[in-house]
């Protein structure tokens, strides 16, 4: 499963990352070890929701949103997750914090970890395939979309569409080869004085390191009216181009950088 | 009437709590007010016990202990090593300014260390309420990465009470202050895995 080994390519970690990390795993009951690999945690889609927001009725505790910062917080078979869980999402993914509030504890933490998930096109999972046969109704599949919100989806920045395998299929890069990548755009970040680095840039910092030139903002303006983008989205198309011109190295978006931005927007 | 500091896990940041002992002739008796939770009211038999390893007579008196702010929840047995302290070190003049103790104590008189103090002391650091600690020997290792701390480790209550009856002879260990980036390079699940 990919998702596994993103863990193992995140940018490094500071020291005061690795400290946080291991209150987490100290508040989590276990002994922490002081790695400098990123958390990542994958709840079950059986999770309760307070098990995965935080919760309790006298004191509150932190849940896997929290015990994910600075790491990867992954749902597999994202469909499959109560509602109730999906929609409080929202706010941890936009804020980068989440605010547990009961009459008797109060408890604020920051929850600023990437969201990665993953579902099937349909409920029997063959609805894309060239070989098997969709053995779902039209309903079923609408129920089974229905299930995640506009609002959810629009705050998620890449959609990849994995297809299906070929006895062919190599194996193309390894994870030391990524992390290298990984570790150049980072610096690149860094050094141009971003606060924060682009994944979670404040509007300020877009507007200033994420300029396109007139060519590149009248395909972004097209898009926008084609796809009817919001606010949210053509942000993140930004900072996702400006990801993209990091890893090319390039100090300018150039068209081609943005072009693949938008190619992983939502269709 | 000596205090001396410890601190309880209030949510996700920790709170200093003040332990303070009032002996008053009365019955014998020995209470722990100020909302502590059970592994608190249990340690009175752990404190009993290594008391008597150390051939401490437990006053026969009224015995209270309290734990300030009163109307804060406290939790975790690391308050037995402050509580014991208190109660040996009653008539002795020694001076517990600026120190924090934390620690579970066994029946014998040895310190463990729990799971939550890590949390609390790196919390406690980030505000900047801590300095000197008092630890078991057991938590030195993870504490100690701890930026800017001075630990006094203990390997049981007897080498904690000598931290205190004879400081010069005390040892202290400076927490690391380097600050780095860390790197990881291994790869236990790696892409090169994935065809396709």
């Amino acid at each position: 499963m990919s998702a596994k080994r993103l863990q193992y390519i995140l940018p490094p970690m500071s020291k005061e990352e690795v400290l946080y990390k291991a209150k987490l795993d100290a508040l989590d009951g276990l002994e922490p070890d002081f790695k400098p690999t990123p958390p990542f945690r994958s709840p079950h889609p059986s999770s309760t929701r307070a098990s995965i927001f935080g919760g309790g009725s006298r004191s509150a505790k932190i849940g896997e949103v929290a015990l994910a910062h600075n790491g990867i917080l992954y749902f597999d078979e994202f469909p499959h997750f109560p509602k109730t869980v999906l929609e409080s999402l929202r706010e941890p993914l936009e804020d980068y914090s989440m605010l547990i509030s009961r009459v008797n504890s109060k408890i604020k933490y920051p929850t600023k970890f990437l969201f990665v998930a993953s579902m099937n096109p349909c409920p029997c999972g063959n609805l894309l395939s060239t070989k098997k046969e969709c053995r779902c109704s039209d309903l079923e599949i609408k129920r089974y979309k229905n299930r995640l919100s506009s609002p959810l989806l629009d705050r998620i920045d890449l959609y990849v569409q994995m297809d299906e395998i070929t006895p062919k299929d190599k194996s193309t890069i390894t994870s030391a080869q990524m992390h290298e990548k990984v570790k150049i755009a980072f610096n690149i970040q860094k050094r141009r004085g971003q606060s924060e680095l682009n994944g979670k840039m404040s509007d300020k910092d877009i507007e200033k390191f994420c300029q396109l030139d007139d060519e590149s903002q009248t395909i972004l303006d097209n898009a926008t009216t084609r796809f009817d983008l919001s606010q949210r989205a053509i942000k993140k198309s930004l900072k996702v181009a400006r990801t993209i011109a990091d890893l090319d190295e390039s100090e300018q978006i150039s068209k081609a950088h943005l072009l693949e931005s938008l190619s992983y927007r939502i269709k | 009437m000596k205090t001396i500091n410890c601190a309880t896990m209030d949510g996700f940041h920790a709170k200093v709590v003040d332990v303070e002992v009032a002996f008053v002739r009365a019955l014998p008796s020995f209470a722990i007010v100020g909302l502590a939770q059970t592994s608190i009211q249990e340690s009175k038999e752990r404190i009993k016990s290594a008391l008597s390893t150390i051939e401490f007579k437990f006053p026969p008196q009224k015995v209270t202990v309290n734990l300030s702010p009163s109307d804060l929840k406290k939790e975790g047995s690391h308050f037995d090593l402050p509580i014991a302290l208190l109660i040996v070190l009653q008539k002795e003049k020694v001076s517990f300014d600026g120190f924090m103790a934390f620690g579970e104590l066994g029946l014998d008189g040895t310190l463990k260390d729990t799971t939550t103090l890590f949390a609390i002391i790196l919390s406690l650091a980030e505000a900047g309420l801590v300095s000197k600690v008092i630890i078991p020997n057991e938590s030195v290792e993870k504490i100690s990465k701890i930026p800017s701390l001075q630990i006094y480790p203990a390997e049981n209550l007897q080498e904690a009470i000598a931290i205190f009856m004879a400081p010069e002879d005390a040892i202290m260990i400076e927490s690391s202050k380097e600050h780095l980036e860390a790197y990881h390079d291994s790869y236990p699940v790696d892409f090169f895995d994935i065809k396709g």
